[in-house]
């Protein structure tokens, strides 16, 4: 048995999954889109069934991918009850999408959530009297402290194995007359939906799914353009407005038979936005609340990469030891351990405590109102608002960077993002930087290169966002109410992501590492010095930095590991000139993302934008590198 | 009148949607209809983004759509009975 949690965005559903799932739960993708599910087996009366959080949609309009998925699936015989959460305290607007769902006429059950907060606002509601209106189970929740979510399961699982006739909301005359017409016409033809769910999608004006009828019923097309004109006529308004409306108009009706407002009890919460969003204060604040983030996540990252860095090179030592007189064996079982240190010392001591601060300010709620503080600003890289996520979440690393442009609606702006965001220097970047510049330059320099990063970001989105001329609809996002988290739906949240690093990116990197050992075992690395020579001798450095640039894509944080095998020494001030260190770390911060960013902007984009963002990387990088060897030449470093 | 033109705390109704497809469903799922009621709680400052309150939900919407969409005036809503 499957059961599937729809609801809308901020509604509880994931918290009330991550209540019921275990750690095994997974994440997937449906097929051939990037529209990302978490599932998990859950018991249930005795039985294993599988539980399925679909991404939270507002509607199932089809406006975007993930509504379009949400309700081919839906409708599927893959599901055998729905659990619609609702958010308690705007009743209506979830209720438009529940109208949606009844249209589609399988089993159902309707959870009313966040029932502390509606109190809290003095909100009342007859949960029996909106059983009584809907004709589907209505039960009470509070997901957050995980209060009736067993009652609510076992009737989903009720509902599935006695599925009860659903009855669909009527709708005005004229609309009526309009769908009886069409789902005549649809008699007899497979379609993709329940017949009068696919006749009022097409008069909702879908147009896949009008392309998809079109195939098997090609006389439906013009007869559902007809009753389009039809509708439009009498109502002075285009069909899709005047479905929209009137189902609008019935959740709103519901809405006032089932709720009503007593007392509100003001609080914090309610007074908090004057503060946070306002021009001046809320800059401040923004600017507080990230610099406190992030100083938690490097003073984490600091205490904790050290010693795990040395116990890796305690056992490097032991097992080079054991391993002498096997020359190849030996290279190749220590660049598998510095893959498997690259992961677990240098990036999860800075990702996860990075994705438990995200995953911290997502569900107070705050990351909407970051993405309103900074539209603007945004506006100027050709961006809006949402694409702040990716930004910040590049400082961690870019493989989650990457993946998190999947918030933004047009490929244009994820494709943007997505080339933005590599060029922000990640915690392995992060290495180089300080490790050569603020260690042997200081950190005035290293912190100079991080303002020159962003001026270029700056640069680079405008070029970019200039060259491509499509334009983004622009912020368009429901700020929340702010939400005490619950430290389980943040800790399994910050567990998908970190998973998702170790199963996408980690293997690239152990790989990485063991190509470099058999090369360097096999003596061809002379042979890459020579290849890149060009760049090296253009940027000034010497020969021997080719090998760690090159490898450098590998994985980032190599480069510095490997300039000090390459130059046979750690003491860079006996082998580079402080110009020639600032120059390596400039570069290495720009140029090609790494391996497993590359794997990820395939996946994501395709081919085609990763050799783009490739190509963008490489350019810029070559530009900043050479102005800045141009610039400390002419200042006389 | 464009949204774009009402002033903080001015009680306006929608009267158009975003001419882009694409809004115009985003906007949509959001609950802004034709003929819906809202509230302009703030704008951000450099032609920045608007934040509505439509129907006790928040909605911040970027300029450039904002300026797109017509609305009309309403009288403040004085104490509502029920």
């Amino acid at each position: 048995m499957r059961i599937a949690l729809v609801g809308q965005p901020n509604c509880g559903k994931s918290t009330l999954f991550n209540q019921v799932a275990g750690y095994k739960a997974h994440t997937g993708n449906f097929p051939g889109t990037t529209v990302v599910y978490t599932e998990s087996k859950v018991r249930l009366q005795g039985d294993v069934v599988d539980v399925v959080d679909l991404p939270g949609t507002y509607t199932l309009a089809g406006t975007n991918p993930a509504e379009r998925v949400t309700l081919r699936y839906l409708a599927s015989t893959d599901v055998d009850v729905i659990i619609n959460v609702l958010d308690a305290t705007h009743l209506s607007q979830g209720l438009d999408m529940t109208l949606e769902l009844l249209e589609l006429q399988r089993p159902m059950v309707l959870a009313v959530n966040l029932l502390d907060e509606a109190d809290r606002l003095g909100l009342r509601i007859d949960g029996p009297r909106l059983q009584r209106e809907l004709g589907v189970p209505v039960l009470p929740l509070v997901a957050s402290k995980g209060r009736g979510v067993r009652t609510l399961f076992n009737a989903a699982f009720q509902a599935a194995r006695n599925p009860q006739p659903i009855t669909r909301p009527r709708y005005g005359r004229d609309v009526e007359d309009a769908l009886a017409g069409l789902a005549d016409a649809l008699r007899g033809t497979p379609t993709p939906l329940h017949p009068e769910a696919t006749a009022l999608k097409l008069l909702e004006g879908d147009n896949e799914l009008a392309a998809e009828t079109a195939r098997t019923a090609p006389a439906l097309g013009p007869l559902a353009a007809q009753a389009q004109r039809h509708l439009a006529e009498r109502r002075g308004q285009p069909a899709r407005w005047v479905v929209w409306g009137e189902r609008h108009g019935l959740a709103g009706n519901l809405e006032h038979l089932v709720v009503t407002q007593g007392e509100r009890r003001t609080s914090w919460r309610d007074r908090l936005d004057d503060v946070l969003l306002h021009p001046v204060a809320g800059s401040l604040a923004l600017a507080l609340i990230l610099i406190a983030f992030f100083q938690a996540v490097y003073a984490t990252g600091n205490a904790v990469e050290p010693p795990l860095l040395a116990l890796f090179q305690a056992w490097t030592s032991r097992l080079h030891a054991s391993l002498a007189g096997q020359a190849l064996l030996d290279s190749l079982v220590i660049g598998l351990l510095q893959g498997l240190a690259g992961g677990a010392a240098i990036v999860m001591p800075y990702l996860i405590p990075f994705l438990l601060g995200l995953g911290f300010l997502e569900d107070v709620g705050y990351l909407p109102r970051l993405a309103f503080l900074m539209d603007a600003l945004m506006h100027r890289l050709g961006l809006h608002g949402k694409s702040v996520v990716p930004f910040i979440l590049g400082y961690g690393c870019s493989v989650p960077a990457v993946m998190s442009t999947r918030i933004l609606e047009n490929r244009r702006d994820r494709f943007l993002a997505a080339a933005l965001s590599t060029l922000i220097p990640c915690s392995a970047r992060l290495v180089v930087v300080f490790g050569l510049v603020a260690a042997y330059v200081g950190p005035w320099a290293a912190a100079a290169i991080y303002v020159l990063n962003l001026f270029m970001i700056a640069l680079t989105g405008r070029v970019l966002s200039g060259m491509m001329q499509e334009e983004s609809p622009g912020l368009i996002i429901e700020i929340p109410p702010y939400r005490l988290p619950a430290a389980r739906s943040v800790l399994a949240k910050a567990w998908y992501r970190v998973r998702e690093f170790m199963v996408e990116a980690w293997p690239a990197l152990i790989i990485g590492s063991l190509v470099l050992a058999l090369l360097t075992f096999l003596g061809l690395t002379r042979w890459l010095d020579l290849l890149v020579r060009p760049l090296t001798w253009v940027l000034g450095l010497p020969a021997a930095t080719g090998v760690p640039l090159a490898f450098g894509i590998l994985r980032k944080e190599l480069s510095l590991v490997m300039l000090g095998q390459a130059l046979g020494t750690l003491d860079f001030n006996l082998v580079l000139t402080q110009a020639q260190m600032i120059t390596f770390a400039v570069f290495v911060v720009f140029y090609i993302p790494c391996l497993a960013t590359l794997v990820v902007l395939r996946r994501e984009l395709g081919w085609r934008a990763m050799a783009s963002v490739s190509a963008v990387a490489t350019v810029v990088a070559l530009v900043v590198a050479l102005a800045v060897r141009g610039g400390l030449l002419l200042a006389g470093i | 009148m464009r949204l774009t033109d009402a002033r903080p705390g001015d009680h306006l109704a929608l009267r158009s949607m975003p001419a882009d497809a694409g809004a115009e469903g985003q906007v949509r799922s959001l609950g802004l209809l034709p003929g819906v009621a809202l509230r302009l709680v703030r704008r951000a400052p450099f032609r920045g983004p608007l934040l509505l309150e439509v129907e006790g939900r928040v909605i911040a919407l970027g300029w450039q759509i904002a300026s797109g969409l017509e609305v009309s005036p309403l009288p403040a809503p004085g104490t509502e009975a029920g």
